[in-house]
């Protein structure tokens, strides 16, 4: 095969952006190991080499715990130091040179023999969790196995400035840990659109495209990738012609980007002087940076799951009022929406599993089986509403009864907070999240009996369409603009209007231009979209007359398929706001060649 | 609750401490309370060893530890056995207990 000639691999867009750089080949390490009878004179220098093997990690893990503890503080940092423990384990240390002592075995067939032996009743343990720590281990064990066999190991976190990460799979808890300014853009073997890594990546603006059969067969180390975020490719050694496209592509877009920063200080208000409270999706304190830098007026859905994975145990009530204080006084005076733990679904539980993990032990359901981590997650929000603007909400509720035993639950934290002199917001809005047909088609009786309502759209759509969005044989099927999910859509913002309280929405659909100019028809209060749509979003908000978005929006709802939706919603905008046209920010077909 | 026990397996010292302590947080002895038990018992001379149902690991080995998988609210007993033993029951007893709070 060519070495130099062009190849383009097609691949699912998880995250937006172009990036071009070397590809840096991420491979699970796995040595060949062989079984060599060492020579009593032999055993000393053996034992010797296995303990420097030791130190060298050791000081590898030390600088990698300092630089994570630098870049993403103390608590990312905390999944090395877990490593660094494995590493030093006194037993391993002991029993490996023991068995080269005693066997006359080298050191690499000592090292992983004891291993075996001493992980096996962790290993057979009935603990899924226990189960997961040796992925640890086995972390631990392929870098000492590597200093010992002098093999170079890969590591995503010892990347070049600018590469382009090649991978079969990334767990997210390596996602978590990506560098932005280090890792410019992913391409992906495995993953789904909805997988943690890849919303990981999306929250970093990091481009990024799954999927890619073969990638990592087709690249080699260093090779220049450019990474199509938009159209999914993943485009090897591109030519010059590619490359000049492709810059001048990203410099329009960059133009256009930069036009709407000017954006961050006005209001979100539409033409007809309706104030919109554009805010954003956020799930880590440097997001919520960016999302205020860019204007938004609030974060409208604070994901509080990666709290509890980063750690693989429940956060302490003080590590999570420690976090939710800080972003509620970085965003002050606007308000920050906590999400309670929405785990379960996609966002496994490590070790757990089950069949339908969507319409399963998930989210609220999850919590009111462990009282103790919903409550310790309620008093964390509660104490965080005395530093800041800090509004609670609910997700995945289905019935009443769950609001109303979440209520209960509440009232109990506040008791607890007094009686132990904390201070809270007596006055904190709390929510429910719309994102079951049950919750929507009872919106009515929820708004009854809370402050505001948040149609959380993608799971909205799930749900009605009975669509697995991460299963590749139906994703296509899965439609914001299926007319089923309008119809809930409008009626949960009426409810919430008859009963006098503001609804918005948090998901993908806001993000849309044309789910934005359907959803400003349809009198939305509060739109929440991730923190790099926010110029975006208020400049089409600001192009937009509401009266006129209505008789659009009423229009769209008597379409019978969403294609028809679509279609119309796209003439409208084009009709009626033409000033918009740049904003449907589309990438020109550029010919790619070949493909499906 | 701890007491000296006579005990002859130790050449030098005649007794050892050591004591019942249910362990706290809400995932037991998992992986980062582990490491954070290894680190506090690493930082003594006395040896440590804990148990449960009957079985003895070294308590400065997160493996061994991990190997014990002593979920929330589980009985383990607690041996110290060296010249700072007594210090050293009172801080890993307290990380048992209480890991949680170490945050």
């Amino acid at each position: 095969m060519n070495r130099k000639a062009e190849k383009i691999l097609r691949g699912i867009p998880v995250s937006a952006g172009f990036a071009r750089g070397p590809a840096f080949l991420y491979r699970a390490y796995l040595p060949e190991l062989s079984e060599r009878v060492l020579k009593p004179q032999e055993v000393a220098e053996e034992v010797k080499r296995f303990q420097a093997a030791v130190e060298a990690t050791e000081r590898d893990l030390r600088r990698l715990y300092l630089r994570v503890k630098r870049d993403m503080g103390r608590d990312f940092a905390e999944f090395i130091g877990v490593q660094l423990t494995f590493l030093t384990d006194e037993d391993v240390i002991s029993h490996t040179a023991q068995f080269i002592r005693e066997r006359l075995r080298n050191a690499e067939f000592a090292y992983a023999e004891t291993l075996k032996h001493l992980a096996g009743p962790v290993a057979r343990s009935a603990s899924p969790m226990l189960k997961e720590r040796m992925l640890d281990l086995g972390d631990v064990s392929s870098r000492v196995l590597s200093k010992l066999l002098g093999e170079e190991l890969p590591s995503v976190h010892e990347v070049a400035p600018g590469s382009v990460l090649v991978a079969h799979d990334l767990p997210p808890s390596d996602a978590a840990l990506l560098d932005p300014a280090k890792v410019i853009g992913i391409v992906l073997e495995a993953g789904g659109k909805t997988s943690h890594t890849a919303i990981m990546a999306k929250a970093k603006e990091i481009p990024a495209v799954v999927g890619a059969d073969a990638v990592t067969r087709e690249v080699h180390p260093g090779q220049t990738v450019l990474v199509d975020g938009y159209r999914g490719l993943a485009i090897l050694n591109p030519t010059q012609n590619r490359l000049q496209a492709y810059d001048s592509e990203t410099a329009r877009y960059l133009r256009h980007r930069e036009s709407l920063r000017v954006l961050a200080e006005e209001e979100a208000v539409t033409l007809d002087g309706k104030m919109i409270d554009l805010s954003a999706n956020v799930e880590f304190l440097i997001e919520a940076r960016t999302a205020r830098e860019n204007g938004a007026r609030g974060i409208g859905l604070f994901r509080t799951e990666y709290i509890y994975l980063a750690r693989r145990r429940p956060p302490t009530c003080e590590e999570q009022y420690r976090i939710y204080s800080e972003v509620a006084r970085l965003m002050k005076p606007y308000p920050v929406i906590i999400r309670t733990f929405d785990l379960g679904g996609d966002k496994v539980i490590p070790g757990y599993s089950e069949a339908n993990p969507f319409l399963g032990w998930r989210a609220i359901r999850m919590c009111f089986d462990n009282l103790e981590l919903f409550k310790n997650q309620l008093r964390a929000i509660l104490r965080a509403s005395a530093t800041g603007n800090v509004k609670v909400m609910l997700p995945m509720i289905a019935t009443v009864e769950e609001l109303r035993r979440a209520k209960l639950l509440l009232a109990e934290v506040k008791k607890e907070l007094a009686r132990d002199g904390h201070a809270y917001d007596e006055q904190f809005e709390l929510g429910v999240m719309v994102e079951t047909p049950a919750a929507a088609l009872l919106a009515d009786r929820l708004a009854a009996e809370v402050q505001f309502l948040s149609i959380g759209s993608n799971d909205l759509t799930q749900y009605t369409l009975a669509v697995d969005r991460g299963n590749e044989r139906v994703a296509r099927l899965f439609d914001h603009f299926h007319p089923a999910v309008l119809q809930l859509i409008r009626q949960t913002i009426e409810a919430a209007h008859r009963h006098g309280i503001w609804v918005g929405l948090c998901g993908e659909f806001g993000s849309d231009p044309l789910g934005m100019l359907l959803l400003l028809g349809l009198g939305i209060d509060e739109i929440s979209v991730i923190p790099g749509m926010i110029p975006e979003a208020k400049n089409i908000i600001r192009s937009i007359d509401t009266s006129e978005a209505a008789l659009v929006a009423k229009a769209a709802l008597e379409k019978s398929t969403g294609v028809e939706v679509q279609r119309f919603l796209r003439h409208e905008l084009h009709r009626r706001f033409p000033k918009l046209e740049k904003s449907l920010f589309e990438v020109k077909g550029q010919d790619v060649g070949g493909g499906k | 609750m701890e007491s000296r026990v006579r005990d002859t397996r130790e050449s030098g010292a005649l007794t050892v401490l050591r004591g019942k302590v249910k362990v706290g947080g809400p995932v037991g002895l998992h992986a980062r309370p582990a490491a954070e038990l290894v680190r506090a018992a690493e930082k003594f001379r006395c040896k440590v060893r804990l148990a449960k149902d009957g079985i003895w690991v070294n308590g400065k080995s997160i493996l061994a530890i991990l190997s014990l998988a002593a979920e929330m609210g589980s009985e383990v007993i607690l041996e110290v056995d060296g010249p700072d033993e007594a210090q050293a029951f009172e801080i890993l007893r307290n990380k048992l207990e209480h890991h949680e709070s170490q945050g």
